[in-house]
């Protein structure tokens, strides 16, 4: 029977432009979390109403059911009604409160009141057989509740049902901290359990333990709508459903969830060996050559065939690299095929085998280390060993070509992060920062070479002044030549003439003129131009005529006239070096 | 490099791989108190501290490594390791002194003094010959060496007197002494700049401005060249 809750209705009359109102419903607000609620909105008073927001709906699955419209005429009163129809399925049990429903009508907010729902839990689903009284069950199990780290274990979904289901929506556990691969496709079939015949439809996955640890498979919930028959008075049935007196069948949506599965993953046992393969499972290894005779340059092709009851994703093989073959690796090929006693895991690896050397080649046996969950040890598994009789290949024979693995590429995954090292070497101990003298070294190359460009820019900018300037080269030198001439004039036996000829060259350099033919007449030509001094002129002309006098009228000079007579020509010499201005 | 030092650094080493980090510590700060800034031992000495969990010091060899050998990678990772260890969160203001200088003083004036004589060179070969390439070779490294220069002058002119917290939690005071003002508190391996020191306190400048004084004894300090 169908339970008609009016648990909220703020304005019961709604008139056609009159006032708006919201009500919400639900048919049951007691329910087990196998049921589902059907949830009304009802907006009175308006067409236009926009979608409406459910608060505390967090708790429930929502599905939306449809909208309809009604009209009512009664006594020239119109009535007009939205009803926005939803499906809520619990998640959890519990007390809660779901609403206020609240919607938009042109930019206006309306809310209803609150409703209590209260979810309880579904005793029929303490065990998944409990609930064989129904016409519909579910159930999750596994083939292992304690598997190994890596193990492969299968969890398989049953649903069991007398009758048709539609719009069924599966809702299948995350399955953390497992690795979840599909087993096959959905399996459909009939179960006779205590006579009773049901339909049985499975689904299977395999999956791997990724950690020790307790771990939680949760609940899968399967929703869909029954076909039941209905067995009282049904709004809207029609006058000739009455009059037949027909059982009417509707639908019913319904929720199915299993039990949540606790899975206890063990760690391996024991120190794990060197080398271990971290493969858990019962695994056998065969391997075997595509021919026996080959020559130097050719290559065999051998099949390692790793197979059993476990996980292969991760299976590699060793290197097997020696100096006596090369190889090469292949893109391995996998699959899975499932018998009465679970899921046998094959991986196909093919290697290509280079002989390095000509002659009978034992190529070594294929081993793994495993771990073996039956017997609880790790063990070796190899495969035999093959003979290979290699020949010496003729040159031309020889197989250049060079051999590509084709295994796809896996990226590299971080496991952790720690410092860089430290440094070991010695010649660490070398590298020393600069030493005070070296960065003075380079101080000073950095600020002398701009002194030592200046130094060289002066002179061979001299260099250039000078080149083909001969007046300009004898005024320079006129003062040079003169104190050096003036030093050794004291002692020369030819005081007379070397004094004249001092004088004369030095007047000569610093005009440019032809000195040695200057006389006493020529001065005051020579020298006003110059703006020497009429001091210095009457001195430079009594000195000219003294030493012309003596040179040329036979006086005698004593050893104190020829230091008088120096001392003047060292006073002219100053005097025009100070008032000659070009 | 005498042999003493290399054999401390070969037992140190020794030291650090079977675990005995105090006394690779040890061994480490013995080269370092020679005298001999090497960038190296200054990594392994932060490293040493980083696995022995004295984070403050392990950042303050890591800076001091990264000062002499500032393009180190591994210097760089083991500092940004350390630093995303510690609890202090200092949010920067831009200024001067974050301007990256990716080379030591040292360095930079080794590239001056190559630049300097190769424009030098070019501008004595332009007195004599009137020729272009010399003109474009100085003038490139004309301005390679203003490149060169002005980062090496903000490495100069900027504060590179830092120093790291090496407790785990410090007070930071508003004046010299513990009667005055708690202005904040640090923890292990925060790094700041050093303003002053006065007797056995430091005035300290965070990266985001904030100021205050430490008292000596919770920090490692030193300048960076």
């Amino acid at each position: 029977m169908k339970f008609l809750f009016l648990l909220s209705f703020l304005f019961v009359q709604a008139v056609w432009g009159g006032d708006i109102s919201v009500q919400i419903e639900v048919d049951n607000n007691n329910v087990t979390t196998q049921d589902q609620i059907e949830l009304q909105v009802h907006v009175h008073g308006t067409q236009s109403a926009s979608e409406p927001q459910i608060m505390g709906s967090d708790n429930f699955l929502v599905e939306q059911a449809g909208t309809s419209s009604q009209i009512q005429m009664i006594n020239g009163t119109t009535t007009i009604t939205k009803t926005f129809q939803f499906i809520f399925s619990p998640k959890r049990e519990g007390e809660f409160t779901v609403g206020p429903a609240i919607v938009d009508v042109d930019g206006t907010e309306y809310k209803s009141e609150s409703i209590i729902i209260k979810v309880s839990k579904d005793t029929d689903q303490t065990t998944s057989r409990a609930a064989e009284n129904k016409n519909l069950f579910v159930e999750a199990v596994v083939d292992k509740l304690t598997p190994f780290v890596n193990e492969q274990f299968i969890y398989t979904f049953r649903f069991f049902t007398q009758v048709g289901i539609a719009n069924a929506n599966l809702d299948l556990p995350e399955f953390k901290g497992f690795w979840k691969e599909p087993l096959g496709e959905q399996k459909k079939y009939i179960k006779n359990i205590n006579g009773v015949q049901w339909q049985v439809l499975e689904l299977s996955f395999l999956l791997t333990a990724l950690r020790p640890g307790k771990v939680t498979i949760e609940e899968a919930r399967l929703i869909g709508e029954i076909t039941v028959e209905g067995t009282g008075r049904r709004n809207g049935r029609s006058l000739i459903d009455q009059f037949f007196g027909g059982r009417y069948a509707e639908r019913k949506r319904v929720q199915l969830i299993t039990r949540p599965l606790n899975i206890d993953v063990r760690d391996l046992p024991g120190d794990r060996p060197d080398g271990f393969s971290g493969l858990v499972g019962n695994f056998t290894i065969e391997a075997q050559s595509d021919k026996d005779t080959l020559k130097m340059g050719e290559s065999v092709t051998m099949t390692v065939r790793l197979s059993g009851y476990g996980a292969l994703e991760n299976a590699t093989l060793a290197s097997q690299e020696t100096d006596e073959f090369k190889f090469y690796d292949d893109k391995p090929v996998s699959n899975k095929n499932l018998d009465s006693e679970g899921v046998i895991s094959t991986k196909i690896f093919k290697r290509a085998i280079v002989p390095k050397k000509a002659g009978n080649l034992t190529f070594p046996p294929v081993k793994l280390i495993v771990f073996n969950p039956t017997t609880k040890v790790y063990q070796t598994i190899q495969s035999g060993s093959f003979t290979l009789n290699v020949l010496p290949g003729d040159k031309d024979d020889i197989n250049h070509t060079a051999y590509h693995p084709t295994s796809a590429k896996k990226s590299i995954e971080v496991l952790g992060q720690d410092l860089m090292p430290i440094r070991y070497g010695l010649d660490s101990l070398s590298n020393t920062p600069l030493s005070r003298t070296q960065r003075l070294g380079l101080m000073l190359i950095i600020l002398g070479l701009p002194l030592i460009y200046g130094a060289l820019h002066v002179v061979t900018a001299r260099q250039l002044l000078f080149k083909g300037n001969i007046s300009l080269v004898r005024k320079t030198k006129a003062a040079k030549e003169f104190l050096a001439g003036h030093k050794t004039l004291m002692n020369s036996s030819t005081f007379v003439e070397d004094a004249l000829n001092l004088l004369k060259d030095y007047l000569g350099n610093k005009l440019n003129l032809d000195g040695r033919s200057i006389t006493q007449f020529d001065i005051e030509r020579i020298l006003v131009p110059y703006q020497v001094s009429a001091s210095t002129l009457t001195l430079t002309k009594e000195i000219f005529d003294m030493i012309e006098k003596s040179q040329y009228g036979g006086l005698t000079l004593t050893g104190e006239d020829k230091n008088k007579i120096c001392k003047k020509i060292r006073t002219l010499f100053d005097k025009y070096e100070k008032e000659m201005k070009s | 490099m005498s042999t003493d030092i290399s054999t401390i650094f070969v037992k140190s080493n020794e030291a650090y791989n079977r675990a005995e980090y105090a006394d690779a510590i040890k061994g480490y700060e013995e080269i370092a108190a020679h005298g001999h800034s090497i960038p190296d031992v200054y990594l392994n000495l932060g490293n040493a501290h980083m696995k022995s969990q004295h984070l403050g010091n392990a950042i303050f060899y890591y800076k001091k490594a990264l000062g002499l050998s500032p393009r180190d990678p591994d210097v760089r990772y083991n500092l940004k390791y350390a630093r995303e260890k510690t609890i202090d969160r200092i949010d920067p203001k831009a200024s001067f002194s974050d301007v990256v200088v990716p080379f030591t003083s040292g360095e930079y004036l080794v590239l001056l003094a190559i630049f300097s004589i190769v424009i030098w060179s070019a501008q004595f070969m332009l007195l004599y010959r009137k020729w272009t390439w010399p003109k474009i070779v100085r003038n490139i490294f004309i301005v390679a060496f203003i490149l060169v220069a002005v980062p090496f002058s903000i490495s100069l002119v900027r504060n590179s007197h830092f120093g790291v917290i090496t407790h785990s939690e410090v007070n930071v005071y508003s004046a010299i002494g513990k009667d005055n003002v708690v202005l904040f508190t640090l923890h292990e391996g925060t790094e700041f700049d050093i303003l002053e020191k006065l007797d056995q306190w430091v005035l300290i400048q965070l990266a985001d401005g904030k100021k205050g004084w430490v008292s000596r004894e919770k920090i490692l300090d030193s300048i960076l060249r």
